[in-house]
């Protein structure tokens, strides 16, 4: 069996993979919450007893850089530290990359997106506090694809790869 | 108080913006190439975020339809009363006067272009794009005294950005005025117009300064609106031109290219009756709507059309809405504002007159929020 695969060893793809998570989750995270940020900035120049309102729209995009950091640890888990996984096969290793990236893409497109949702769901809170509720509802609509990318790459990692190891004897 | 934003070309003559221009010289290899309509929503965010923050903040305190069917019934103190329930009650608190009045109303605008010009962007030219027309204004005016020794300080207005030291000494030594203050002025020195065609010249450069600095903009909501506005400016020029009985020729020196509909179409309309002139209309993006009133038979007067070209230009801001984030809410909201003060000036100046509400009722334009 093959140690390399595309000329990386199965180290170098899981950690490539679990590098792209964590940009692409990141990345996204830190584009929306400027979007809103900014948004939210302008409205609490006027209206600074809207913070509390507006503080859970400015974080909610920033769950896409928390589901990238979580894929991540779970590659370094998924990896058995300690137990061989330098000797890890390339073809493991590239599905373990696979498996990151739905997380990379949904987390960085959905964030940057939610950002923009939430800051159109800020101008209702501005104008009402008492619509924070609803306000949420939008850009909470777009966090479904970021939970289901990160549910599936966990269902990759530990359903699919993870059965593989007991064969390599890892 | 001076202009932020100066704009290195000639907006006077067609060419491509400077952005266009160095798009042009250094242009990306192919496989670099973003598709800018596919990021423009996100460009734009981080442009006008904080200025769609500050009007969203703003947005509760306009004039509702319910404060407008009050103030309709009102007599002249309880109007000021119920103003007093939206901001611009506060400017008007004390006014007993036609000046009073002005002088809250243009302190309340004074106060709205220092908001805009503090929430928006640095190279943002929405700020230009809504104070040129006051600096437009003076300069007609300063024109016209220059010429015929009319009196000009009554008729200025320090709405402008442009100081009217800097205007005055404009008029005398063009050179030192900047883009297209300058160009305008150059181009009517020595020439001997009368009023009337003064006027005209000045009020096409500013629509086509207008186009200009929607264009510069880069964005087709401004654009939009700046066509819109000079076609219905040679929409009103034919109306007038023919209701004066003017020539053809006179009627076409009114006329302002860079609209939707072309300046040849309109000519046409000149000459038709007025049942063929609505159908014709209908033929452009305009609903026959604007013209209708030309069916009726008790004429009434250009205001009515007026009327009926602001309501067509709040449709437009109002399909706007549906943009949460960019220009658009923004611009929408300044429009608004304006569009706000034209409807008070004209209800308290009809309270001080004695008129019924049932005439009022036929001035006002269509709100915003209703």
């Amino acid at each position: 069996m093959s140690a390399t695969f595309g000329g990386l060893s199965g180290l170098h793809w899981a950690l490539l993979g679990a590098a792209f998570a964590v940009i692409g989750g990141g990345s996204g995270s830190a584009m929306g919450i400027t979007y809103i940020a900014n948004v939210a900035g302008g409205i609490l120049t006027d209206l600074p007893e809207r913070f509390g309102p507006l503080l859970p729209l400015v974080v909610i995009p920033g769950t896409q850089g928390i589901y990238g950091f979580i894929t991540g640890v779970l590659v370094a888990f998924v990896m058995k530290p300690g137990s061989g996984w330098e000797a890890l096969p390339g073809w493991v290793g590239f599905q373990i990359f696979l498996a990151c990236l739905p997380v990379c893409f949904v987390c960085f497109v959905s964030g940057a997106y939610q950002g923009l949702t939430s800051a159109g769901a800020a101008g209702m809170v501005a104008k009402r506090r008492e619509e924070m509720g609803r306000a949420l509802v939008l850009p909470a609509l777009v966090e479904t694809y970021a939970v289901l990318s990160l549910i599936i790459t966990i269902l990759y990692f530990f359903v699919v790869i993870r059965p593989f190891y007991s064969t390599l004897g890892i | 108080m001076y202009r932020k934003h100066r704009l290195e070309v000639d907006p006077l003559r067609e060419q491509p913006s400077p952005r266009e221009e160095g798009r042009r010289l250094k242009k990306p290899p192919d496989f670099l190439r973003i598709d800018l309509a596919a990021i423009k929503p996100f460009h734009e965010t981080l442009r006008y975020g904080h200025a769609v923050g500050r009007i969203k903040a703003q947005e509760m305190k306009l004039l509702l339809s319910h404060h407008v069917g009050r103030l309709i019934e009102a007599d002249f103190d309880e109007a000021l009363h119920i103003l007093g329930e939206v901001e611009m009650g506060d400017y008007l608190a004390g006014a007993r006067t036609a000046r009073g009045v002005d002088d809250g109303l243009i302190n309340y605008l004074h106060d709205l272009y220092e908001f805009l010009r503090d929430a928006l962007p640095q190279d943002s030219v929405l700020f230009e794009f809504f104070h040129c027309r006051y600096d437009f204004h003076n300069l007609k005016v300063l024109l016209k005294a220059a010429r015929d020794g009319t009196p000009e300080d009554a008729l200025l207005t320090r709405l402008g950005s442009m100081d009217l030291e800097v205007l005055r000494r404009g008029v005398e030594h063009p050179v030192e005025l900047p883009s297209p203050y300058k160009e305008l002025v150059l181009e009517l020195e020595g020439r001997d117009l009368s009023p009337q065609e003064l006027e005209t010249l000045i009020d096409g450069c500013f629509l086509r300064y207008r186009l200009f600095l929607a264009r510069h903009e880069g964005s087709a909501f401004m654009e939009e609106l700046a066509r819109a506005a000079i076609d219905l400016s040679n929409l009103k020029a034919i109306l007038r031109a023919r209701r004066l009985g003017k020539e053809r020729e006179a009627a076409q020196r009114g006329l302002v290219e860079g609209g939707y509909i072309p300046t040849g179409y309109l000519l046409e309309l000149y000459g038709d009756t007025d049942d063929v002139m609505v159908k014709k209309l209908e033929r452009t993006r305009y609903p026959a709507r604007l013209l209708d009133f030309l069916l009726e038979e008790e004429k009434p007067s250009l205001s009515d059309f007026d009327r009926r070209s602001d309501d067509y230009i709040m449709d437009l801001l109002r399909a706007s809405r549906r943009i949460s984030v960019g220009v658009e809410p923004v611009f929408s909201f300044v429009r608004a504002r304006e569009n706000e003060v034209t409807m008070v000036r004209m209800i308290l100046m009809a309270k001080l007159h004695n008129l019924a509400p049932e005439a009022i009722e036929k001035m006002l334009r269509k709100l915003y929020i209703e």
